[in-house]
């Protein structure tokens, strides 16, 4: 008897603790409504007044006028609201503009890379799968072998850490992936539900990683960028959310890296969806985790 | 046992259940980590500012000139030729047809325009656009004279570098060293002024006395350096504003190696009299005079750390040239630099987390770079003798002189200016005039 | 507050003794070139005559031995250097109407800040010894030039040595 209480007592709790984790983890597919254009808009009359305010603080009481060696004098003035541009962009063309001098040369250069536009493909198109190896992708190795940071002695062994760092981490961060897809529990995944592979999640981590390009600015950005992602099932992506909206307004370095992840999920359109669990992958997010700088 | 078992039964379809439920859950909050990427530079394309009624300019072709040499130069960025653009520079207030940029592996674009107002007032507009999620990230519009088109294209630049990388730019700065021209035993030393990027150089001093070691003010349009004026070497500061030269105090010996305090209200520098070094400050508002070091070894160089509490110099109180820190008192002193090899010249970096220096190892000189309390030593460049880093503003890039090997036969071997990014991958030669040597970046100008 | 020197006004004269003073602290063209400052005026005579005057004794210094040499990032006087500074001392009593300066130099092989310290050591180094062989200090004045001023131009050990230098020359 005292045991089944017991049991009943735990298995109450276990609700409780559900029901309270699993709220902040559904309000998280509330689609939080973000017209970046308008957003960039907003910054740019109020960037600019800043910078003027700023400036004016900083001049010291001593400080007399601008430099007179320089003939000219500058004034940023706060421009106007730019004229929005307009919300559909997608299907906006202005063929006239092309030159068709240039058609050769570029039809080349799209051979090369191939172009991964977004497209509003719903059904029709089977699931992409195979990512195409790329000639670049050696190049990139060979500079994350290198690491970012040049030191003219010490460059062999610094390169070795950085592997066995990168072989931990990797180690890590799959630990996490299973963490993420079983939850907090060490209980099995229920049978019913589709099943992602640690090969499903590392192909898609892998196809992403080489379009990330960050600057060197992004080892300012101390925490975990996330992007809620919409994919048809074919892997295209159709849009890109930034989830913390207002530190992507606040935070130079985070709104600078968090574009540059935006660019690397579109730039990776179509992800590698694996076959027949597409569904899964129509509302998800992305942590794009900047800490990989520091470790080098 | 046959209680417990259907005990049990229930328990793991409960079990299940709140399986069911909660895996339900995180399914729909599927979380993929990415923590990798490149470090790469970042494909830009910079269309010409379009000039009257769309038409092209050629200001409009130098100011995209500009932009794209300054963001190149910076290391993070490549520009594509513009032979290969398809389409012709729009207006910035146009958005672009992006699929005439993203084939050509363009990530984004910079359109402009200019504008005359009247016959010196031209309006500059620009705006970046980010080709692969189609949308615009920053727009400006800037009044000027129109003789200013240069320092607009740098502000431009510094808003563009801001917007796509986080960090401040540095491109509307200014380069103040020391101009050499002459045989190596007779050489003739100028103090002179020029943009970041090269450009608007101009002499300062006419060569009649040696000067050496110039460093900007944080705060205002000024330069302290040494002049050997009347053969009496002591430090000077130079008003750009006024091209008035003050000299600093009076004191019983050769006052050298100057340097502002983040503030721009003191100078810290050394004092050589009797065979002893020891380091001062003085502050400019009350002429008083502090000593902070007191020792019967050379203690110079020193450079104030970015929130003024603590000082780093080189000092041969141990026997070599090393790096010390200290409280901007004199008190606490530590040895910092531990590697092999004299260490010398520490400039605290902007942001305080980095320490630039020279090294001496084996008949060799480097410029490095290490934390504060001496760790994570890395070396960016080297040579036969390479001196005297400054930092860059925003802390990303550092400029520094290089001196080639002297030949034998007397000939002067050529010393120039170099600037190379924390990274140590980009090292790039700033050309000037004559040779170059002590250069020291200046602070963001004011508007 | 501040003491302001128009620097630009004592440029000509400057130069002038610069020049003069060089030709001594190289110590390599004996032969005068006072012709080149060709009077006009008759002060400016006087001053030529001055120099030329000047340069005899500077001769006369640089027969009893105007330098001694240092070994690398020291500024001690070794055996060899105190002998000469014996004979140097006579030479500055012997003269007892002229000032002198020592003027501190270095090699290349340093950082610009320090050697202009060390430069000061290695003069300072020179004027202590004179006066203790009973030069009045007042005599006597430093001046450090760091690596500014090689005597000898060189990537070499040879030249380097040649360089670390202290050279007293007349006022």
């Amino acid at each position: 008897m005292v045991k089944s209480t017991f049991i009943s007592f735990s298995l109450h709790v276990l609700f409780i603790i559900i029901a309270y984790y699993g709220l902040p983890l559904s309000k998280i597919n509330d689609p939080i409504e973000q017209p970046i254009d308008i957003v960039e808009d907003i910054n740019i009359g109020s960037q600019t007044s800043l910078k003027l305010g700023n400036l004016d603080k900083k001049q010291p009481s001593k400080n007399k006028k601008i430099d007179s060696k320089n003939p000219t004098k500058k004034n940023i003035i706060p421009p106007p609201p730019p004229t929005p541009p307009g919300q559909k962009i997608r299907d906006n063309k202005n063929l006239e503009l092309k030159k068709k001098k240039e058609v050769e040369k570029v039809a080349q250069l799209i051979k090369k890379k191939p172009k991964l536009k977004i497209k509003k493909i719903k059904e029709s198109q089977p699931p992409v799968v195979v990512s195409k190896p790329e000639k670049k992708i050696k190049d990139q190795k060979m500079q994350l072998a290198k690491g970012i940071l040049k030191t003219l002695t010490k460059s062999q062994p610094i390169s070795e850490e950085t592997k066995k760092e990168k072989q931990k981490k990797s180690n890590k961060d799959v630990l996490k992936t299973i963490r993420q897809i079983v939850g907090n529990s060490n209980v099995r995944v229920a049978k019913t539900e589709i099943r992602l592979s640690i090969t499903d999640i590392n192909k898609i981590q892998n196809h992403v990683k080489k379009f990330w390009k960050v600057s060197y600015g992004a080892s300012e950005v101390k925490m975990i960028i996330t992007l809620k992602i919409n994919t048809n099932t074919d892997g295209t992506v159709n849009s890109v959310n930034f989830f913390d909206k207002s530190l992507y307004i606040k935070d130079k370095f985070y709104r600078a890296t968090a574009d540059a992840a935006r660019r690397a999920v579109f730039d990776s359109s179509p992800l590698p969806l694996p076959k027949g669990k597409e569904k899964k992958f129509e509302n998800f997010l992305f942590d794009f985790d900047t800490s990989f700088i520091n470790s080098y | 046992m046959q209680y417990i078992s259907n005990k049990n039964k229930i328990l793991k379809k409960l079990i299940f259940f709140i399986l069911f439920f909660t895996s339900s859950c995180f399914a729909e909050d599927l979380r993929i980590n990415i923590n990798s990427g490149q470090v790469d530079p970042l494909p830009i394309a910079i269309a010409d500012f379009t000039g009257e009624k769309g038409k092209a300019s050629e200001t409009g072709r130098l100011i995209s000139q500009v932009i794209s040499n300054n963001l190149v130069s910076s290391g993070q960025f490549k520009a594509v030729d513009s032979a290969a653009f398809i389409a012709p520079p729009t207006s910035p207030s146009v958005r672009p047809n992006f699929t005439d940029w993203s084939p050509l592996g363009i990530k984004a674009l910079i359109t402009g325009s200019i504008k005359n107002v009247d016959d010196q007032q031209i309006e500059i507009e620009f705006r970046l656009w980010d080709v692969i999620a189609e949308t615009d990230l920053i727009g400006l519009r800037l009044s000027v004279n129109s003789k200013a088109w240069r320092r607009v294209a740098h502000i431009i630049s510094d808003e563009i570098f801001e917007r796509l990388s986080g960090d401040s730019g540095y491109f509307d700065t200014r380069i103040v060293y020391i101009a050499e021209s002459g045989p190596q035993d007779k050489r003739l030393k100028r103090l002179a002024i020029m943009d970041q990027d090269g450009e608007n150089h101009q002499y300062l001093t006419d060569g009649s006395f040696l000067v050496l070691t110039p460093r900007f003010s944080p705060t205002t349009q000024e330069i302290t350096y040494l002049a050997y004026f009347k053969n009496e070497p002591r430090v000077y500061i130079f008003n750009l504003e006024t091209g008035q030269q003050e000299l600093l105090g009076s004191f019983p010996g050769m006052t050298f190696a100057p340097r502002f305090s983040p503030t721009g209200d003191k100078i810290i520098m050394s004092l050589a009299t009797k065979g002893v070094t020891d380091i001062y400050t003085m502050n400019l508002n009350n002429q008083k005079v502090t000593r902070l070091t007191n020792s019967v070894s050379i203690d110079t160089s020193p450079s104030f750390s970015p929130n003024g509490k603590k000082v780093i110099f080189n000092s041969d109180r141990g026997g070599s040239q090393q790096i010390y820190i200290m409280d901007n008192n004199g008190n606490n002193v530590k040895r910092i630099s531990f590697g092999k090899g004299r260490y010398a010249t520490p400039v605290w970096a902007p942001k305080g987390e980095l320490i630039a220096f020279t090294k001496m190892l084996k008949n060799k000189f480097f410029i490095g770079v290490m934390a504060p309390d001496g760790s994570g030593e890395r070396l960016l460049a080297e040579g036969y003798l390479v001196e005297g880093p400054t930092w860059a503003p925003n802390g990303r890039v550092l400029m520094y002189f290089k001196q080639e090997a002297p030949k034998d036969n007397g000939k002067s071997s050529s010393v120039n200016l170099y600037k190379i990014d924390i990274t140590g991958f980009r090292e790039t030669r700033i050309l000037t005039p004559s040779d170059g040597s002590d250069p020291a970046w200046s602070p963001l100008l004011p508007n | 507050m501040k003491k302001f020197i128009a620097i630009v006004g004592a440029v000509s004269l400057l130069s002038a003794c610069e020049t003069a003073s060089q030709k001594v602290v190289t110590g390599s063209t004996a032969s005068t070139s006072s012709g080149s400052t060709s009077a006009s005026s008759s002060v400016e005579k006087k001053k030529s005559l001055f120099a030329q005057a000047k340069q005899t004794a500077a001769d006369k210094l640089i027969a009893v031995g105007d330098r001694v040499l240092f070994d690398y990032d020291s500024a001690k006087l070794d055996s060899g250097a105190k002998i000469l500074l014996d004979a140097q001392s006579r030479f500055l009593r012997a003269n007892s109407d002229l000032n002198f300066i020592v003027e501190g130099h270095c090699d290349e092989r340093g950082t610009r800040e320090y050697n202009l310290a060390l430069g000061e050591q290695r003069a300072t180094a020179v004027r202590d010894y004179l006066v203790i062989q009973g030069i009045d200090p007042e005599r006597i004045k430093v001046i450090s030039y760091g690596k500014e001023k090689p005597a000898v131009v060189g990537s070499n050990s040879m030249a380097w040595s040649k360089n670390r230098r202290a050279v007293t020359i007349i006022d």
